[in-house]
């Protein structure tokens, strides 16, 4: 009976452990899925957020998101995002969830915000320079926030933010 | 059978233990400042299993402290969880932080249907009381003239949450969260 309950509680740690430690990239794998309304690689831009919006938990009313599911195991993947006051920023989520960078509009040093996002897969031949960024993983999400101030400021934003290109190099 | 009955009760035990950690309590690095609470390794490659296993459930692509600062209360400032119910006075001054929103979630983590529409209250949206930059908002479901933030409709009884986002934070916020000075949040009235 000992051995029987020492195998039981055992058994329940692991499955325990496995389950918290799988859940992140389920979820993730499942918001990819559900962001993927455009193509691999291609920007989508969402209207604001309200109640009807159920794709991704706690959303902000207040920012213009612009999102995007990459996939650069063959290719990388050089993207330039158009800055619109009061803030801006582009970031980076691998297939675990982990933020793995974030630019905004102050930290950015053109008047845009551009970068070549790689993974452990992507081939390497002739890149350099400071604009590559690194993914843990071939797959994930490129998230832009734009703070929209008020109603009135979304038209102009939304046309801006429309310009973000991604392209495969 | 014995066999059976201890894969059975591993399972149970293991999914169900995991899915109460996931679900709510304090976790490592949590910080708690008033109703607020934060955690300072959010969407940081630093965030341990139970943080990212929280985050993916009621935070999915969260940014990193260094980008944003989240703080989150789902009580009053007496520890009772807030109710649509029952009505708030959020009270505060300006934040360190280039930018600030308040936003009210249901208990499923999406935004509350409400009749105007409106989800949030911001740096940019607020009508303020002094001139330090001081305002006061109620957080109702009933309408309220001045700065509203809606928790439901009129006879709504859901639980809710209200997240407080930094954008850009002083770096004082990540030094000592829990010495700074955020909105206090007051029950009022209740039906």
């Amino acid at each position: 009976m000992t051995r029987w309950l020492v195998g039981v509680l055992l058994g329940a740690a692991l499955v325990h452990l496995a389950a918290v430690a799988a859940l992140p990239r389920l979820v993730m794998r499942a918001a990819m899925a559900r962001l993927q309304s455009a193509a691999v690689n291609e920007f989508a831009h969402p209207p604001l957020a309200t109640a009807a919006a159920r794709g991704i938990v706690r959303p902000s009313p207040d920012l213009a998101y612009s999102g995007l599911v990459f996939d650069v195991s063959a290719h990388p993947l050089a993207v330039t995002v158009p800055l619109t006051p009061p803030y801006t920023s582009l970031s980076g989520f691998a297939a675990n969830t982990d933020n793995f960078f974030a630019i905004n509009d102050r930290t950015a040093s053109a008047p845009e915000i551009a970068v070549i996002v790689v993974g452990p897969s992507t081939p390497r031949d002739g890149l350099s320079g400071a604009r590559i960024v690194e993914s843990p993983s071939d797959r994930g999400v490129l998230l832009v926030r734009r703070v929209v101030p008020s109603a009135a400021a979304f038209a102009e934003i939304d046309a801006v933010r429309r310009r973000a290109s991604a392209v495969q190099r | 059978m014995r066999v059976l009955l201890g894969v059975l009760a591993a399972l149970t035990i293991g999914l169900g233990s995991a899915f109460l950690a996931v679900r709510g309590g304090l976790a490592a690095g949590d910080v708690t400042n008033g109703p607020w609470r934060t955690n300072l390794t959010t969407g940081s490659a630093d965030a341990d299993l139970y943080t990212r296993a929280r985050v993916s459930i009621a935070g999915l692509l969260a940014l990193a402290p260094s980008e944003t600062i989240y703080f989150t209360a789902s009580t009053d400032e007496a520890g009772a969880p807030l109710s649509a119910r029952c009505d708030y006075r959020l009270a505060g001054g300006e934040l360190p932080a280039r930018w600030w929103s308040i936003t009210a979630y249901a208990a499923d983590h999406f935004l509350i249907p409400n009749d105007v529409g409106r989800y949030s209250i911001s740096q940019t949206g607020l009508e303020r009381a002094g001139p330090g930059g001081s305002w006061v908002a109620r957080v109702a479901a009933q309408p309220s003239a001045g700065n509203w933030l809606p928790s439901g409709r009129a006879g709504d009884a859901g639980e809710f949450s209200l997240t407080l986002r930094l954008y850009n934070p002083a770096a004082s916020v990540a030094d000592d969260p829990a010495a700074l000075t955020l909105p206090i949040l007051v029950r009022e009235a209740c039906r």
